[in-house]
């Protein structure tokens, strides 16, 4: 399993595609997270009551900006690790290399998934820079002495790891990988936005809390209605099992599938 | 396939030719310099990662001798077979190559090589696959006969025990009644033969026969309808180290953006290779210099060397090609030659695909040949008998020329074609017949042979089954 785990991560980092999205996440986290925080320094100046750069709710959605846009690179990532496979026909040598098909799709999850942690780790820590400057600047608070901070730090970093794992199920399940990308995309940026959207404004919580990215809300705690997150999230645990199930579902789906497939 | 009286006993004559491996080939006689393109000979030496793995007890399963009953194909199938121990041989690569055979192998009962398997119960194939099955069914050319390299002249007892330890035959691999169906048109219809250790085995057939699906099929990328394909009893998946037992080019696929070294690098954890293993196999297929450039840069051949060096990565017991000298220039290809017999004579198999029919004919000691999935022939090359023709000879005094001939011990045949009659002696000594006519006076207008070559069997092969 270790050769596995090992012949994968040599297969990421020997293409281009990991360090681009790596260097694309820390950039777009860092101005996704500066959204929030101008939004605060603003409020500050304005007198509101408070001081924003200690409020957990806000230091957390700092943290955790870069989230929406990291965790769809992400989900790119995993699906052209896969589908570039079927892309270039090199699906045929991995097997021949581990021809129990479940070990070796479970080496590229793996991969996948330390891959989505670094991902997840790159996207927070841009974050926490970005924070760094309107922290200081506003006599605020990095928050880093609540266990409830921290929680969320982890909990960002692990919902960018499983949606890697969403792009691998649906590169499994999508052979062809420019429509498994499309697909990917138009769901992740389009579809899945606006029915959440649909959901908030019915006030359809339980609807919402099941959409992958209100799971990924609740996971983080975050319920900023300008991000149109259920006023009433699920517990951040039952979130991220329900993200999990996310990433499993076409995941299972496509294992099943590429089980006894031929391979072409 | 319907065989004529004069060919059948031609391939069913036993034969005591002796044919010690690896066989020096017909017209390939002069020392020719050896991989004159390929900057080093291409080690098949286990390396140290490998010598560790052994020593550990792991990894050599399939390397073991089976039971008999898997060396004598005729004998009972291979299933069940007793799980092979796990303790490990000796490393026999790294000794040198022998030139004759192991007394081991010489000491077995008349070895029945390419028969199938007899039958045994087995799962049904689904109605589709069964409907399209063909009544009538030509007979495959089988060769009962031990094959020349047991028929060797035995040396001295204490030789044979050192040649022995010197050369590891591995089990043979065996394809057991493969069927192949999709959506009921048959690609593969009751397939079985043998690959035997020790030899290069050219697997032949038009395009469309089935011979890239058998390939497929037996590396377990493609699922047979009913049928097993085995090596040493073990089928591809069930192996312990597939990479280190099989080696395998079928399509030359890569990422165009991952450098060649890359792409090995890629394989070698779970070939259990390292990195000097890669740059030295990089180097010994002549691709050392461009190691690092993406393959997208990389002409046809260059992929073609780069996939056969993945295949040996692992530093293998049994080669699966398809088609290996597709894009190969002359060097390449013979190295690709040389490289082959020298892994084969190490007791290792060799299936190879090619429609290069001379190349096979160089390179291989067997050949099985399938036609829309049909099993035509299988046989030792030397069974063949290529190489041997007939003289063709036109003589004003026919009668004369037969009486001439009549001491040659030749079944001389008159013919005749569109410029008149000739006489046809099945014989390819031309000075013989030129000069047996010519001490009896008899005036030749024309003498000539006709050499057969593998081509030309092929095609009557085909004809014959069509």
């Amino acid at each position: 399993m270790s050769g596995a785990l090992h012949a994968e991560l040599r297969r990421i980092t020997t293409t281009r595609l990991w360090w681009i999205a790596l260097i694309c996440i820390f950039l777009l986290s860092a101005g996704y997270a500066a959204l929030p925080a101008v939004v605060a320094s603003l409020q500050t100046k304005a007198g509101v009551a408070g001081t924003p750069f200690a409020d957990p709710g806000i230091i957390r959605s700092i943290y955790n900006g870069g989230n929406v846009l990291s965790r769809i690179l992400a989900m790119v990532v995993g699906i052209v690790a896969i589908g570039s496979e079927y892309r270039y026909g090199t699906l045929a040598s991995s097997y021949l290399a581990i021809p129990r098909r479940v070990r070796m799709l479970l080496g590229k999850a793996g991969a996948l998934l330390i891959f989505g942690v670094i991902y997840g780790i790159t996207s927070v820590a841009a974050g926490m820079l970005v924070a760094v400057p309107f922290v200081v600047a506003n006599n605020g608070s990095f928050l880093l002495d609540q266990p409830g901070t921290w929680r969320s730090i982890i909990l960002g970093i692990c919902s960018i790891a499983l949606w890697t794992m969403i792009g691998m199920g649906l590169g499994i399940l999508i052979k062809n990988m420019l429509v498994a990308l499309a697909v990917g995309i138009i769901l992740g940026f389009l579809l899945e936005p606006i029915v959440s959207v649909v959901f908030f404004l019915k006030r359809w919580d339980q609807l919402l809390n099941v959409m992958p990215s209100g799971a990924t809300n609740s996971m983080l705690e975050i319920t900023s209605p300008v991000l149109f997150a259920a006023q009433h999230p699920t517990p951040w645990w039952l979130a991220g099992m329900i993200l999990a199930a996310w990433c499993l579902l076409p995941a299972l789906a496509g294992l099943l599938a590429a089980a006894r497939r031929d391979v072409a | 396939m319907v065989v004529g009286p004069a060919r059948a006993s031609r391939i069913l004559e036993p034969t005591t030719t002796i044919d010690p491996a690896p066989q020096p080939r017909r017209g390939d006689d002069s020392p020719r310099p050896r991989r004159a393109l390929f900057a080093e000979p291409l080690s098949l030496d286990a390396d140290e990662e490998k010598s560790t793995a052994t020593e550990a007890g792991i990894g050599r399963r399939a390397m073991e001798p089976l039971p008999q009953a898997v060396r004598a194909p005729l004998q009972p199938p291979p299933a069940p077979l007793p799980p092979p121990p796990i303790t490990v041989p000796p490393v026999p690569s790294a000794t040198p190559i022998p030139t004759l055979t192991s007394p081991a192998r010489r000491e077995l009962p008349v070895e029945t090589a390419y028969a199938p398997p007899p039958p045994a119960p087995r799962p049904q194939p689904r109605p589709a696959a069964r409907a399209a099955e063909l009544p009538e069914r030509p007979k495959p050319r089988m060769s009962h006969q031990p094959t020349p390299r047991q028929t060797a002249p035995v040396a001295g007892r204490r030789a044979h025990a050192t040649r022995s330890r010197l050369r590891h035959e591995v089990p043979p691999i065996i394809v057991d009644r493969l069927i192949k169906s999709y959506n009921g048109r048959l690609a593969v219809r009751d397939l079985s033969f043998v690959v035997q250790p020790g030899r290069v085995t050219g697997f032949l057939g038009p395009n469309g026969a089935g011979k890239t699906t058998t390939m497929r099929i037996l590396v377990g990328l493609t699922t047979p309808t009913t049928g097993t394909a085995t090596f040493g009893g073990l089928e591809y998946a069930e192996l312990p180290h597939p990479q280190r037992t099989v080696g395998c080019v079928l399509d030359a696929s890569f990422h165009p953006a991952r450098s060649g070294r890359n792409h090995l690098r890629v394989l070698a954890p779970t070939a259990g290779a390292s990195d000097r293993r890669v740059d030295k196999l990089l180097d010994a297929v002549g691709l050392g210099d461009v190691a690092r450039q993406p393959v997208g840069e990389y002409s046809t051949g260059m992929r073609q060397r780069l996939a056969l060096a993945a295949a040996v990565l692992g530093n293998p017991e049994y080669l699966i090609l398809d088609e290996p000298a597709n894009g190969l220039d002359p060097e390449g290809i013979r190295w690709l030659r040389e490289f082959l017999r020298d892994f084969a004579a190490r007791g290792r198999a060799v299936l190879i695909s090619s429609h290069l029919l001379n190349e096979i004919e160089a390179t291989a000691d067997d050949i099985v040949v399938i036609d829309r999935g049909r099993l035509l022939a299988a046989m030792p090359m030397s069974h063949l008998n290529l190489g041997e023709g007939t003289t063709l000879a036109r003589v004003p005094d026919m009668r004369a020329a037969l009486h001439a001939l009549a001491g040659i011990g030749a079944d001389v045949q008159t013919a005749a074609d569109e410029r008149g009659s000739y006489l046809r002696i099945p014989s390819h000594d031309v000075s013989q017949v030129g000069s047996v006519l010519f001490s009896s006076g008899v005036a030749v207008n024309e003498l000539i042979t006709e050499r057969r070559d593998l081509e030309q069997e092929f095609f009557s092969m085909l004809e014959e089954s069509r």
